[in-house]
């Protein structure tokens, strides 16, 4: 039996690539490469951990957007997943959080309907470009299971339920979910592995399939710009912070009194 | 018809304002032919396939058309968005007030709810609408005059002996019935852990829009509309969002970006208890237990002032020098994505873009040259120091104040001096 576990990613800029333009304190865009967003990587790695832990589990892998994302479901082929599903249209574009959790939901109930049911949805904690953290429980919502998210540990699972440690600000807390069931987490869940020589070749031969809305039959008023309920009113560069004052002292200790004068001054201390 | 986005190839001057305010990096500069004889030398062109039709590019080219005393130039990006048939809005003027959820973390009323207290009390004397607070859980109702001392009108107090600690689905189950039956205008919530999980369930459930990690809120005093605005791209991008046709307009609010409402001994309002009815209800969720980590120290999160260690720290011991600092200073110790992938310290003391977003009153950062994803998460603290013997690293350059020096001689003299200083 084992389990169908769906892993939900995003191509968004590498961030090893994001640099600052010193002179206007702004990103440079120029050469910037696209990649899985990091967060995802936990994801697909927790993924495939628990697909050898629990005998027989299948690792799906799904994202939404333009047809260049397509090279993000290989890698995480490369990286265990067995088969990958993209979902890409015009229509989709510009989606918020809410249609973007929509169209993913509308996607993991077409995977139900090809390949059987799911038991469980990995997303990463949140996308390094979008920072929201609302994609992971509102694909749950719409699907109408539970889930959990800031997860750090997968205690226990099988078929049935799921055993799960969630980072709270003060600690940890330990939840149960019957699944299905969403998790959304975190980095320090694992150490992601690199590609397999294996897994690279199944990357290359994956057949992955492309799903607009009428395929995954998604409501065309809930997907993309149209179907969002938030806008984008307007978006500005902030201006970049000004540089400060250079403490100088002959010793540490001068350093220091010059740094704890200035604490002092700003009531810091 | 689909989307559509067009430069009128005559107005483009080439300057590049759209490319710098393009969230999604999809507008490129190319060479114009020279056959064409236009003065300028570079044309805007759009990846219509990346773009997500967020006009932001539109208004930047806009306003420097009104700035621009050559009316012939600018105003040259055209933008038609779909116009959905047959959506169904709701009639927004039956939904009154602002409300704010008053997070309770196993037990305890989170400092949050005072500066959603604060936004509140700005946002709602513009409106001229009242402030109400939602607190969740179990015996939670003690908690409500502090609430309205602290500026609250009234306070829903839902309490149940299932709802003692923070489950996803169930918590979403009871505040979306509230929503649903009192219908509040606006709703914001602390972007903290909870508050994010429970934000973008509730949001879908009562069938609206919501903004996250807001760390600026305004209400446009003409449409009433709440403007959002919240760093993405790890502050590099700021973006305000609006909620046009839906209701409640819901918000997450960055933790510490907002000063707490003051307290008003002798302020009332009133208390309204909500009855919960759980027993058609099934959870398929069940909260375990809640353990306390051992020798954490203070949550990044929450601390006015932190001293985050970086590559330059070395290893475990050294970041004793920054716990002895931040002993004397009452903070907490952070650390840079290098640190802690070293194992040097745990990640739950992680700051930048793989690990939290922290806005201290003091930020002191040592041995970290401040590379893009640490400043993502650090940027808007109010004072910043930089010690690293890179005079030319990035920190030291935009911090307010700079030391050019080896950390483990300068943390322990700052040690030194203020406990010096303070007999």
């Amino acid at each position: 039996m084992g389990l169908h576990i769906v892993v939900c990613i995003k191509q968004t800029p590498a961030t090893s690539n994001i640099q600052i333009d010193p002179v206007t304190g702004t990103l440079k865009r120029e050469g910037m490469v696209s990649a899985i967003n990091p967060f995802d990587e936990y994801a697909i790695e927790e993924a495939v951990r628990l697909k050898e832990r629990v005998a027989g589990s299948t690792v799906s892998v799904l994202t939404m957007g333009p047809p260049q994302a397509e090279e993000s479901l290989r890698d995480a082929v490369a990286r265990g997943a067995d088969q990958a599903f993209h979902l890409t249209s015009r229509a989709f574009a510009g989606a918020d959080t809410w249609a973007t959790s929509y169209t993913l939901s509308k996607g993991i109930q077409k995977i139900i309907k090809e390949k059987g049911p799911v038991h469980l949805v990995i997303c990463g904690k949140q996308t390094n470009d979008g920072d929201t953290g609302h994609v992971g429980p509102g694909i749950a919502t719409w699907l109408g299971w539970p889930d959990v998210a800031y997860v750090k540990k997968v205690e226990a699972v099988d078929e049935q339920k799921i055993v799960v440690h969630r980072m709270m600000e003060d600690g940890v807390d330990v939840l149960e979910m019957d699944l299905p069931a969403v998790i959304a987490v975190l980095k320090e869940i694992n150490t992601p592995r690199v590609a397999s020589l294996k897994g690279k070749m199944n990357a290359k031969k994956v057949v992955i399939p492309q799903w607009n809305e009428e395929a995954i039959e998604a409501d065309k008023k809930c997907i993309g710009l149209g179907g969002s309920p938030t806008i984008v009113s307007k978006s500005f560069n902030p201006p970049p912070r000004k540089g400060g004052i250079k403490l100088d002292g002959a010793t540490p200790q001068e350093k220091a009194k010059a740094l704890v004068d200035k604490l002092q001054e700003h009531k810091l201390i | 018809m689909p989307n559509s986005i067009s430069i009128e190839k005559a107005r483009c001057t080439g300057c590049t304002s759209c490319v710098r305010v393009c969230p999604v990096s999809c507008i490129t500069m190319v060479d114009r032919d020279k056959a064409e004889g236009v003065l300028w030398k570079k044309l805007a062109v759009i990846d219509e396939v990346k773009c997500i039709f967020c006009n932001a590019c539109v208004v930047a080219c806009d306003n420097l058309h009104e700035k621009s005393k050559n009316k012939e130039l600018f105003h040259a990006i055209t933008m038609i968005k779909e116009e959905v048939e047959g959506q169904t809005h709701v009639d927004v003027s039956q939904y009154k007030g602002v409300w704010v959820y008053a997070e309770v973390r196993h037990g305890a009323l989170v400092s949050t709810a005072y500066e959603l207290l604060h936004v509140a009390r700005g946002l709602a004397d513009v409106l001229k609408e009242e402030i109400s607070a939602v607190l969740i859980g179990n015996n939670v109702s003690s908690m409500a005059q502090d609430l309205i001392a602290h500026g609250a009108d009234r306070v829903y107090s839902i309490e149940h002996p299932s709802l003692g600690d923070f489950v996803d689905e169930l918590y979403t189950h009871v505040l979306t019935d509230l929503i649903l039956k009192e219908k509040p205008g606006k709703f914001l919530l602390p972007a903290s852990i909870i508050g994010r999980s429970l934000g973008s369930r509730v949001a879908i459930s009562a069938n609206t829009g919501i903004t996250a990690d807001a760390t600026e809120l305004t209400i446009n005093p003409d449409t009433h509309l709440l403007h959002s605005t919240r760093p993405s791209f790890g502050g590099n991008l700021m973006a305000t969002i609006l909620c046009e046709k839906h209701r409640p307009e819901m918000a997450t609010v960055r933790p510490m970006s907002f000063p707490r409402a003051p307290k008003q001994e002798g302020r009332s309002g009133q208390v309204v208890p909500v009855a919960v009815d759980l027993s058609s209800y099934k959870s398929r969720t069940r909260f375990v237990k809640h353990e306390v980590e051992q020798g954490e120290g203070q949550d990044i999160g929450a601390a006015d002032i932190l001293v985050s260690g970086g590559r330059g720290v070395g290893g475990v011991d050294g970041f004793k020098v920054l716990e002895a600092l931040a002993d004397v200073l009452k903070g907490a110790v952070g650390a840079s994505r290098a640190a802690v992938d070293n194992g040097w310290i745990p990640y739950r003391h992680q700051v930048g873009l793989t690990g939290r977003t922290v806005r201290p009153k003091l930020y002191i950062a040592a041995g970290i040259s401040g590379q893009i994803q640490h400043l993502a998460g650090m940027s808007s603290s109010d004072v910043l120091v930089s010690i690293n013997k890179d005079p030319e690293c990035p920190l030291n350059k935009m911090a307010t104040f700079s030391i050019e020096g080896d950390l483990f001689e300068i943390l322990p003299a700052i040690t030194a001096e203020i406990k010096k200083r303070r007999g």
